[in-house]
C-alpha cells in the first residue's frame, strides 16, 4: 500500500455482505450487518441491512453459483434498493430467474 | 485537536478480533474486521499462463479450464460460508457479446480456495477473459 495515499478506514470497508442459499428454504450461512433474507420468488431475494444506510447511492456486487455442476452458468442481478435494503436476483444462462444454492452480495457505502 | 495514530497493530481489548467504530452518519456503530474485504484479485486469465495483475492475501491460482480459475488464499478463511463477488470483461474492444463471471459452479469452496469462472454468449460458455476480478468477505480463521 502507497504511504502517499491515506484510506478512510470505513469508506474501504463493507458495510454489509451475506453469503445465503437461495433454493428451498432460503437461508444465511453467514452475514454482516444483514437483518433479513425474504424469498419473493422464483429467483428473487429481498435483503434488508440490520443498520441502515445513509443514503441509496450505495454500490452492489454480487455473485450467483452452486454446489454442483448441473450446466450452464449463473448470475447475479441487482434490483430495488433503498437505505434499508437490497433486492437481487439469480439467474440462470443469464436469461431465466432461477433460485440459486449459493448466493453472494458485498455493499460498499455510508452507513446512517 | 486532530491526532494521527501510528500503530502496526490494532487488536480489541475485550476481543482481539473485535473492533467497534462509528458509522459515517455519525448514529450506528458497525465492526472494524467484518467489514474488511479480506481477499481480492485482479487476474489476466487470457494469457497462456494466466496472471494476477494485483492482490491481496491471495497466495496463488490455478487454471482449471477454459474459464474457470481457483484462487486460494494465504490467510484461511475460519469456513467456507464467506461472501464472494466477481466481475469480468474479455478486454476486446468491439465485442458485442455479454461476459460475465460465475462462482463455484460444480466445484465446493473451501476454507483456502474458491472458484472463479468466467464465461460469454450470454453467460453460457465457459471462456478465458482478460479481466478477472474477485473479492471475499467473511471471518478469518
Amino acid at each position: 500500500m502507497s504511504r502517499a495515499a491515506v484510506n478512510a478506514g470505513m469508506q474501504g470497508s463493507a458495510a454489509a455482505w451475506v453469503e445465503f442459499n437461495g433454493t428451498g428454504t432460503v437461508a444465511i450461512s453467514d452475514s454482516f450487518n444483514i437483518g433479513g433474507l425474504t424469498d419473493a420468488g422464483t429467483g428473487l431475494y429481498d435483503l434488508t441491512f440490520t443498520n441502515s444506510m445513509n443514503n441509496a447511492d450505495f454500490a452492489s456486487t454480487g455473485a450467483a453459483g452452486e454446489n454442483a455442476d448441473n450446466g450452464g452458468n449463473r448470475s447475479f442481478g441487482l434490483r430495488a434498493k433503498s437505505t434499508g435494503g437490497q433486492n437481487c436476483r439469480g439467474f440462470r444462462d443469464g436469461v431465466s430467474a432461477d433460485d440459486m444454492a449459493e448466493m453472494c452480495f458485498h455493499t460498499m457505502g455510508d452507513l446512517a | 485537536m486532530a491526532s494521527v495514530l501510528k500503530v502496526d497493530t490494532v487488536t480489541g481489548v475485550t476481543t482481539a478480533g473485535s473492533i467497534a467504530i462509528t458509522g459515517e452518519g455519525n448514529s450506528t456503530t458497525t465492526n472494524l474486521q467484518q467489514g474488511l474485504v479480506k481477499s481480492w484479485m485482479n487476474l489476466d486469465g487470457d494469457l497462456s499462463t494466466p496472471a494476477v495483475l494485483d492482490s491481496f492475501n491471495t497466495a496463488s491460482i490455478t487454471d482449471v479450464s477454459a474459464g474457470r480459475y481457483n484462487q486460494v488464499v494465504t490467510n484461511v478463511f475460519a469456513n467456507a460460508n464467506y461472501s464472494t463477488t466477481i466481475g469480468a470483461d474479455a478486454c476486446d474492444g468491439g465485442s458485442t457479446d455479454m461476459h460475465s463471471a460465475v462462482y463455484n459452479s460444480g466445484t465446493a469452496t473451501t476454507t483456502s480456495t474458491v472458484q472463479v469462472i468466467g464465461a460469454t454468449s450470454n453467460g453460457t460458455v465457459f471462456k478465458d477473459l482478460e479481466h478477472m476480478c474477485a473479492m471475499s468477505a467473511g471471518d478469518l480463521a
